[in-house]
C-alpha cells in the first residue's frame, strides 16, 4: 500500500511536471515556415502579424521583407513593443539563423506575455531563396573589398600598414575568442561607433561566417576608408583551417 | 495591281519605322537627357557601350513628365534589369550573392554605362570579375586559377564550378543542402577529370576519378549521403587544387595531417598513409593493396570452384537418385508438413534455433546494407537503400546488425570453450576436439570429401556421415575466420581515426578491400552453396526445416547421419533424444520465415550477380 502511495505520487510529480515543461514550451519561440509566414502575411488585417527583423541597422536597411520593423538583438528600448496589440502574432528573423532567446528583444516579447511568438526558419536567406519580395530603404552599395584567406592572414599582418582588425561579431560571440589585437565593434553599432577606427589602418573585417563582412568593409569604404579586406569564411573558417 | 502595289509599299514602310524608330527616338531623347546627365561615362561611352543601341529611358522608366523629372519632384523606377535578363534574374533569385549578400546586378558589372564585351577569352574575363572580392591568392594563384591565367582551354574558371548567376549557398545550408551541394560540386569535378581527353592533354591521372569512387567517401556518396563524407573539395579545400609536392597544397605531406584532420578530428599523424585515390597516380607502387587484393581474389576463387563443383555435382547425383527412388515407387510426391504424433529427433536445442534467426537477421540486414554500398554505382543501390529507410538508417541498421552478429560470435566462442573444457576440465580436451560431436575437421573429413566424390561420380555408395558432416562445419569455421576479417575490417572502417593509432592509414584501404571482398564470399557462399546443401538439395527442396523446429525424423537421421544414428543406437541414447514432432505453429514459422529468408536470398543474390555481370 505504502509502495502503490509512493508510485502514485511520482507518477503525479511526472504529470505535474511534463505539463509544467509544455507551459514553459509555449513560452518560447516557436518555428514557422517562410511558406506559412507568407500566407498570414497576405491574410493580415484577418490575422494581424509583426515582423521584426533582428538584424544589424545596416542590413535590414540593406535589404528587408516589406513588412519588417528593424529592431537588432542588443536594441536598448525599454517600451518596443507598447504599441502592438497582445493578440498579434509576432515572427523574428535574423540572417540566415536560427534566433534564440539570447536576444533582448525576444526576451522583451516574451516578458510582455505575447503568447504568439515565432521565429521564422531559415531567417532572411530562407526567404530570399524561395523569391518573395523584399525591399531596401537604404542600401549600401558593394564596394571591392579583397579576401584575405586564413592561411595568408599573418602574411597580410606582416605586410599591410598598421593593420587593425576589426570584429563585427557581438561581443557575447567575441569575448570567447578573437584575433589578436581585435577591435570589437558589433554589426549592429558599426554606424554608430566606426569614427572610433583611425583612418589611416589597414582594415580586415572579421565576422563569424564570412556573411556579414562583405556589407561591412563596403560601408567602411563608403566612409571613406582606404584600405579594407575582409576574412574569407570568418572565425569559423579561421578555426577550422588554423590547427 | 497598282493598289496591291501601293498596299505592299505602305506596310513596308510602316515596318521600317517600327524597326528603325528605337534608333531614331532614341538619339534625341538621349540627348534630352544628356543635357544634366552630362558626366563623362554617360556623355562618351553609352553609345559603344553594350547597351548604346538602347534609349535611356528602356531601363530608366517611370519618367512620364521630363519637367518634373527635370526639377527633382519626381525620379525614375528602380532600374529592373530582369525585364530584359529575366532568365539570368530568375537564376540569380537562390544565387548565394543574392540570398546572402544582397548584392545586385551593378555591384558585379560596374559603370554599368559603358560597360562592353570584355577583349579577354571568356574564362579569363569571368576570373577577373571573381576576384576582384573573392580573395585572389585562394583561387587565381592556385591550379586551376593558374592555368586559366596560363590560357588552358581545359582549365576550369570560376562558372565552371560554381555555375553563372547560380551559385549555391553553403553558408547558413542545412545539412541537407551542404550535401546536395557537395555531391553537386563532385559531380562538377568528374565531368573534367573522368574526361579521358582532358586526363592526357594535362598530364593527369585518367583514374582520379573512378578511384575515388571505389573508395568509402565516393561509395558512400554515390548513394546519397553525402552528408557525412568527403567530396572533392573538403579534401583539396575548394580551391587549392596545386599538385601535392608544392607546399601550399592541401595534399603536400606536411599539411595532410591538416588537411584530413578537419573531418577526422580524432587520428593519429599515421592516418595520412591512407591512399584517397588507390591506384590512381602512375608509376607509384601500391604492393600491400595490390597483395590484398590478389589475395581475396585467390581465396575467392579457390573456395567457389570447390564448393561450386561440389554442389552441381552433388545436385546431379541427387536429383538422379531421387528420379530412381520415385520411378520405383519409394517417395512419395509431397511438399505437406509431417503429422505431429510421428516421434522426431532432437537436432538443434532452442537457444541454437535462436542463434540461427538471430543470424539470419542480422545476416541479411548486412547484405541489404552494405551491398549497395560496395555496388553504389548500380541502379538498384540507391533503391535499396531508400527502401530501407534512406543512407543514414541503412548506416543505422548494419552497425546494429554488426553488433548483433559480434555477440554472436563471441556466444559462439564462448560455447566453444565450454564444450572443449566442460567445467573447466582440461583433461580429454583433443578427444573432443577430433570427436565425433565437434565442429572441428578430423580425418574423417577427409575421407568424406573423398567419398562424396566418388559417389557424385557413381564410383561408390554416399559416405557415411556423422553428427556433423565436413561442409557443415566449413560453415561453422568460416564463420570464424570471417567474423575476424570482416569484423575487424569493418570496425576499422566504422573508427577510422581511432584504427589510425595502432595501424597506419593504408591499413584502412586494406580493410576496405577485405570487408568488401568477404562480405562477397560470405553472402554469395551462403546464398548458393549453403542454401544449396541445406535446402536446394533434390532431397530437401524446398526447405530443410530442422533449424527452425529444432527436430527431424528418425529416418531421415538414419539416412543422412547413419554413423550418429548407429553410435546413438549402440550407446542407448536414441530414445532419450526421442521428442513430439513440431506443433503447428513451430511448422508454420519455419515455412514462412525459412522460404522467405530463402526467397529473400536468391533476390539478394540477383542482385549481386546483377552487379557484377552488368557494372
Amino acid at each position: 500500500m505504502k509502495h502503490k502511495k509512493a508510485v502514485l505520487a511520482a507518477l503525479v510529480t511526472l504529470f505535474l511536471g511534463v505539463t509544467g515543461f509544455a507551459e514553459a514550451q509555449q513560452n518560447t519561440l516557436l518555428p514557422v515556415s517562410v511558406q506559412s509566414m507568407k500566407t498570414w502575411l497576405d491574410s493580415s488585417p484577418e490575422s494581424p502579424v509583426t515582423l521584426i527583423d533582428l538584424r544589424s541597422l545596416l542590413e535590414c536597411r540593406d535589404a528587408k521583407i516589406a513588412q519588417a520593423v528593424c529592431h537588432s538583438c542588443d536594441t536598448q528600448q525599454d517600451d518596443l513593443f507598447a504599441l502592438v496589440p497582445k493578440e498579434n502574432k509576432l515572427i523574428f528573423y535574423t540572417g540566415n539563423r536560427l534566433a534564440d532567446s539570447k536576444c533582448a528583444v525576444i526576451d522583451q516579447a516574451l516578458a510582455a506575455g505575447y503568447k504568439n511568438v515565432y521565429r521564422l526558419e531559415g531567417g532572411f536567406a530562407a526567404w530570399r531563396k524561395e523569391g518573395y519580395p523584399v525591399v531596401s530603404e537604404k542600401r549600401t552599395p558593394r564596394v571591392l573589398a579583397h579576401a584575405v584567406i586564413p592561411r595568408n592572414l599573418s602574411r597580410w599582418q606582416k605586410q599591410a600598414k598598421n593593420p587593425l582588425v576589426i570584429d563585427i561579431r557581438q561581443a557575447e560571440d567575441f569575448t570567447p575568442g578573437h584575433l589578436e589585437g581585435a577591435l570589437n565593434i558589433p554589426l549592429s553599432r558599426l554606424h554608430l561607433d566606426y569614427a572610433q577606427i583611425p583612418l589611416d589602418a589597414t582594415l580586415l573585417v572579421v565576422d563569424e561566417d564570412g556573411t556579414q563582412s562583405f556589407l561591412a568593409a563596403s560601408y567602411l569604404l563608403r566612409k571613406g576608408f582606404m584600405n579594407v579586406r575582409r576574412l574569407k569564411g570568418g572565425m569559423n573558417e579561421y578555426r577550422r583551417r588554423t590547427p | 495591281m497598282k493598289k496591291y502595289y501601293s498596299c505592299v509599299i505602305f506596310w513596308v514602310a510602316i515596318c521600317s519605322f517600327l524597326i528603325f524608330s528605337g534608333q531614331t527616338f532614341a538619339q534625341p531623347q538621349q540627348a534630352r537627357c544628356l543635357t544634366c546627365h552630362s558626366d563623362a561615362s554617360f556623355t562618351s561611352g553609352y553609345n559603344a557601350s553594350t547597351h548604346g543601341h538602347l534609349s535611356c529611358s528602356a531601363c530608366h522608366t517611370g519618367i512620364d513628365d521630363i519637367r518634373r523629372h527635370s526639377t527633382g519632384e519626381t525620379k525614375s523606377n528602380p532600374v529592373r534589369c530582369a525585364s530584359c535578363h529575366s532568365s539570368v534574374a530568375a537564376a540569380y533569385n537562390t544565387d548565394v550573392h543574392a540570398v546572402i549578400q544582397n548584392m545586385t546586378c551593378v555591384d558585379c558589372h560596374q559603370k554599368i554605362h559603358t560597360i562592353t564585351r570584355s577583349d579577354q577569352p571568356r574564362k579569363i574575363s569571368i576570373q577577373e570579375k571573381c576576384v576582384r572580392c573573392h580573395a585572389p591568392d585562394d583561387y587565381a594563384m592556385m591550379g586551376h586559377g593558374r592555368a586559366v591565367l596560363a590560357g588552358n582551354p581545359d582549365a576550369a574558371t570560376c562558372t565552371d564550378c560554381h555555375t553563372l548567376h547560380g551559385t549555391a549557398a553553403m553558408t547558413g545550408a542545412t545539412e541537407n543542402e551542404q550535401g546536395a551541394l557537395r555531391e553537386a560540386y563532385t559531380m562538377r569535378c568528374k565531368t573534367c577529370h573522368a574526361d579521358p581527353g582532358v586526363a592526357e592533354r594535362n598530364n593527369l591521372s585518367t583514374r582520379i576519378a573512378d578511384t575515388y569512387d571505389q573508395t568509402y567517401h565516393g561509395k558512400v556518396l554515390q548513394v546519397g549521403h553525402s552528408q557525412r563524407v568527403a567530396g572533392c573539395a573538403d579534401c583539396h579545400t575548394g580551391h587549392n587544387t596545386l599538385s601535392s609536392d608544392d607546399p601550399q597544397s592541401a595534399m603536400h605531406p606536411d599539411n595532410l595531417y591538416g588537411t584530413c584532420k578537419t573531418c577526422h578530428t580524432t587520428m593519429h599523424k599515421r592516418f595520412v598513409s591512407f591512399e584517397a585515390h588507390p591506384g590512381a597516380v602512375k608509376g607509384k607502387t601500391y604492393l600491400a593493396l595490390h597483395i590484398a587484393e590478389v589475395s581475396m581474389i585467390l581465396l575467392l576463387v579457390g573456395v567457389f570452384s570447390f564448393f561450386w563443383l561440389h554442389t552441381c555435382l552433388w545436385w546431379r547425383r541427387a536429383y538422379l537418385d531421387k528420379c530412381r527412388k520415385r520411378q520405383a515407387g519409394f517417395i512419395e510426391d509431397t511438399l505437406a508438413p509431417h503429422c505431429r504424433d510421428e516421434k522426431q529427433v532432437q537436432r538443434f536445442p532452442m537457444s541454437q534455433r535462436v542463434m540461427h534467426v538471430l543470424l539470419i537477421l542480422s545476416f541479411f540486414t548486412l547484405v541489404a546494407t552494405g551491398f549497395p554500398i560496395k555496388y553504389s554505382e548500380t541502379a538498384w543501390a540507391k533503391v535499396l537503400v531508400n527502401m530501407l529507410g534512406g543512407p543514414h538508417m541503412a548506416g543505422l541498421f548494419h552497425r546494429i546488425a554488426a553488433l548483433v552478429l559480434c555477440a554472436l560470435f563471441l556466444y559462439t566462442l564462448w560455447l566453444s570453450i565450454r564444450f572443449l573444457f566442460p567445467k573447466w576440465q582440461w583433461r580429454g580436451w583433443v578427444g573432443r576436439l577430433f570427436g565425433p560431436d565437434s565442429l572441428f575437421p578430423n580425418l574423417k573429413d577427409l575421407q568424406d570429401i573423398k567419398g562424396m566424390f566418388l559417389w557424385f561420380f557413381g564410383k561408390g555408395p554416399m559416405p557415411k556421415l556423422d553428427r556433423w558432416t565436413y561442409w557443415e562445419k566449413f560453415d561453422f569455421l568460416a564463420v570464424f575466420w570471417g567474423m575476424t576479417a570482416i569484423g575487424l575490417s569493418g570496425f576499422m572502417l566504422w573508427f577510422p581515426g581511432h584504427f589510425s593509432y595502432i595501424v597506419p592509414g593504408w591499413v584502412i584501404n586494406i580493410a576496405t578491400i577485405v570487408h568488401s571482398e568477404e562480405a562477397f564470399l560470405a553472402a554469395v557462399f551462403i546464398f548458393t552453396v549453403h542454401f544449396f546443401n541445406n535446402h536446394i538439395v533434390p532431397n530437401k527442396f524446398p526447405l530443410e526445416p530442422n533449424i527452425f523446429t529444432g527436430r527431424y525424423r528418425v529416418e531421415a537421421m538414419r539416412e543422412e547421419r547413419p554413423l550418429e544414428y548407429e553410435r546413438m543406437v549402440a550407446e542407448g541414447k536414441l530414445e532419450s533424444m526421442k521428442r513430439e514432432g513440431p506443433g503447428l505453429w513451430a511448422q508454420l514459422f519455419a515455412s514462412v520465415f525459412g522460404l522467405g529468408s530463402l526467397v529473400l536470398g536468391l533476390i539478394l543474390l540477383a542482385l549481386i550477380f546483377w552487379a557484377v555481370l552488368f557494372y
